[in-house]
């Protein structure tokens, strides 16, 4: 590096032309704004350049600390990597001017009693520079457990700047005791904590100095079991694993997201029109008993709804005004569906959403039959009773073409008048981390095909059909 | 956008009596004058404040810092934003496009792309400023310090007490 530091500049700027660019007399503020676009080692690097732009490194606003910024390869840097990490934000900090940061990121596990008062000397840092976005990530990279949390904010009794200015912050793999002099984030609106050991009165009463917040997130926080949300006013609510009761009294929330391993119970106040919902039960009994019994009394005003679970595919008697009269946008995704079920069932409950506009389907480990066209036949067709007069958009994935996907399928169609999209994918949804099929496209496309014959076989109208993969028409 | 001097103006006055959108000239460092609706000048933010405060509109605004050249292809930008206000998806992409294309024809010519900063900021055009910084950034992106030198031609002035620091400060440049 001292090499490349050589004033070797003068053959590089060429002498009789115009200096391209002149940099030199780029006023201030125009190079803080070229600066603030720049990512972390870019920016540094740019510093190098020239005093000017020396300067207004001290003004840099986007500190993001994780190894890749720092240039702290591995392969490079074979021990001693976190003692230099550490040097570096110190270091890095001590230059800065400490006015103006926008957001401070830290990302790198320092989950070790040694480096607890650098964190807290850093976050106090932040606070002190007015940042907006806070997010302190201290999670090892490859297995992350709350018992395994060692670093504790604040770890000191030193004075906390009041965090004023913070609008999002975002906390992993910490413990939380927040000092009432750490409790004003008047402005806050996002709140995101995961793996964050906080207990429900800590949390509720760092909830009570938030009156600006409009998000919060929690995953995996253990000592969270029960939480009751007053009237800050949270307008989505992102709930992860180990709760297990949930009490809502805030009037302004509008959506709500969970993922749940256990059944998750919910109580909200009346006066809460909730119009979102995301519901993730894994290994809970049944995700479509849970929405006739649980959700559809207790949010009667959903507008749009994702459910994600098994389910025996058996719908109960139940009282027929738990309708979900207001639902829009309603995706269903299915898992360990064995071939004894029958999918015609969820046409049932599509119909306790009489307003429906769209609907997605995600049919995971489907092992239904393949269905051949000597059976057509036998199709079955249920009862046209109350059509789907809103319902303009129908999806499915992981779609086998097996007998009873095909009578769903059937049935959306004749019964949605409005229908102006119907797209069948066979393989899996996106967001599902497996190889979606075995390679054989051939046998993929031909699925397809049978569909659309199928499909022209029962709906001679329907204008025109192709195939996703081979883009064939018919 | 006309160019040319009086009887620009003078025309400009007519149409102003006719559609009531006020038409203001502005003068460019070498005399030369430009006449625009205000809806575009308004987007410089320095114009607009002068417009605002009930300054000297009929007399024009005399642009000191700004090149004949440069003041045109700023004027072309604020046209394009000021006189239309996109509404549908489609007058939203358009803009963007033009906006693409606005800062490929810059990009090629750096000098330039230094004047229309310099002139944007002077004039307090945002939307212009933060496509041209923009453009800056992306050039410097991924690039060592002696190549941004290169790049934009820039005197090495850091002394050795700078250089010391930065050394120990940054361990990866």
């Amino acid at each position: 590096m001292a090499k490349r530091m050589n004033p070797c500049h003068g053959k590089l700027v060429p002498k009789n032309k115009r200096a391209i660019l002149q940099f030199d007399d780029i006023p201030e503020d125009v190079v803080f704004l070229i600066i603030r676009l720049l990512s972390l080692t870019n920016a540094a690097r740019v510093s190098m350049v020239s005093q000017k732009w020396l300067q207004s490194w001290r003004l840099y606003p986007n500190l993001e600390f994780t190894s890749k910024a720092l240039g702290l390869n591995k392969r490079v840097h074979k021990q001693g990597r976190r003692a230099k990490f550490v040097r570096c934000v110190n270091t890095i900090i001590r230059h800065h001017a400490g006015t103006g940061i926008n957001s401070f990121t830290l990302k790198r596990n320092l989950n070790n009693h040694k480096y607890a008062h650098y964190i807290d000397r850093w976050i106090y840092f932040a606070v002190r520079s007015g940042a907006n976005e806070l997010t302190i990530d201290l999670s090892p990279r490859w297995y992350a457990h709350p018992h395994d949390v060692k670093y504790s904010f604040p770890s000191s009794n030193v004075a906390a700047p009041e965090p004023t200015s913070i609008e999002h912050l975002k906390l992993c793999f910490m413990n939380l005791r927040p000092l009432p002099t750490f409790s004003g984030l008047r402005s806050l609106k996002t709140l995101d904590l995961a793996l964050v050991c906080i207990t429900t009165e800590d949390l509720e009463s760092l909830l009570s100095y938030t009156p600006a917040l409009q998000q919060l997130k929690l995953r995996q926080c253990p000592m969270l079991e029960y939480l009751k949300i007053t009237d800050v006013l949270a307008k989505l609510v992102y709930i992860d694993r180990s709760l297990l009761i949930l009490e809502i009294h805030a009037q302004n929330l509008v959506a709500i997201n969970t993922y749940n391993i256990c059944h998750l119970k919910i109580v909200l106040s009346e006066a809460i029109v909730l119009k979102g919902a995301h519901i993730e039960l894994v290994l809970s009994s049944d995700v479509i008993e849970y929405a006739f019994t649980d959700l559809a009394p207790l949010m009667p005003d959903l507008e749009s709804l994702f459910l994600s679970g098994c389910t025996e595919m058996i719908i109960s008697r139940r009282p027929p005004s738990n309708r979900f009269h207001c639902l829009k946008q309603l995706e269903l995704k299915l898992q360990d569906i064995s071939t004894k079920y029958d999918l015609l069932f969820l046409a049932k409950f599509v119909d306790a959403a009489p307003v429906l506009e769209a609907l997605v389907l995600h049919l995971e480990d489907i092992e239904e039959p393949f269905c051949y066209m000597e059976k057509e036949a036998e199709l079955r067709s249920l009862e046209k009773h109350c059509p789907h007069k809103n319902l303009k958009l129908v999806k499915m994935t992981g779609f086998s073409a097996g007998r009873s996907s095909l009578e769903l399928a059937l049935y959306f169609v004749e019964n949605s008048p409005a229908l102006e999209l119907l797209i069948l994918d066979h393989r899996l949804d996106r967001s599902v981390w497996r190889i979606t099929f075995g390679g054989d496209l051939d046998a993929q496309c031909s699925k397809a095909m049978r569909f659309l014959a199928v499909l022209h076989y029962h709906i001679p109208n329907v204008a025109q059909t192709s195939c996703t993969w081979c883009e064939l028409q018919c | 956008m006309a160019s040319g001097s009086g009887a620009a103006a003078a025309a400009a006055d007519a149409e102003e009596k006719e559609s009531g959108s006020r038409m203001i000239t502005l003068t460019s460092n070498e005399g030369k004058a430009f006449v625009v609706t205000e809806a575009s000048a308004r987007q410089s933010a320095t114009i607009r404040s002068m417009v605002d405060d009930g300054g000297c509109v009929d007399k024009g605004f005399p642009l000191p810092n700004v090149d004949s050249k440069t003041l045109a292809r700023v004027i072309q930008y604020s046209d394009e934003h000021g006189n239309k206000e996109p509404h549908t998806v489609d007058e939203r992409a358009a803009l963007a496009k033009f906006d693409r294309d606005f800062i490929a024809e810059l990009d090629a010519d750096k000098a330039f792309l230094y004047d229309v900063t310099m002139a944007a900021n002077y004039l307090h055009i945002q939307g212009l400023l933060a496509l041209t910084t923009q453009c800056v950034a992306d050039t410097i992106k991924g690039k060592t310090p002696e190549e941004i030198r290169t790049a934009f031609g820039i005197e090495y002035d850091l002394t050795a007490q700078d250089e010391k620091e930065i050394k120990e400060e940054d361990t990866h440049a």
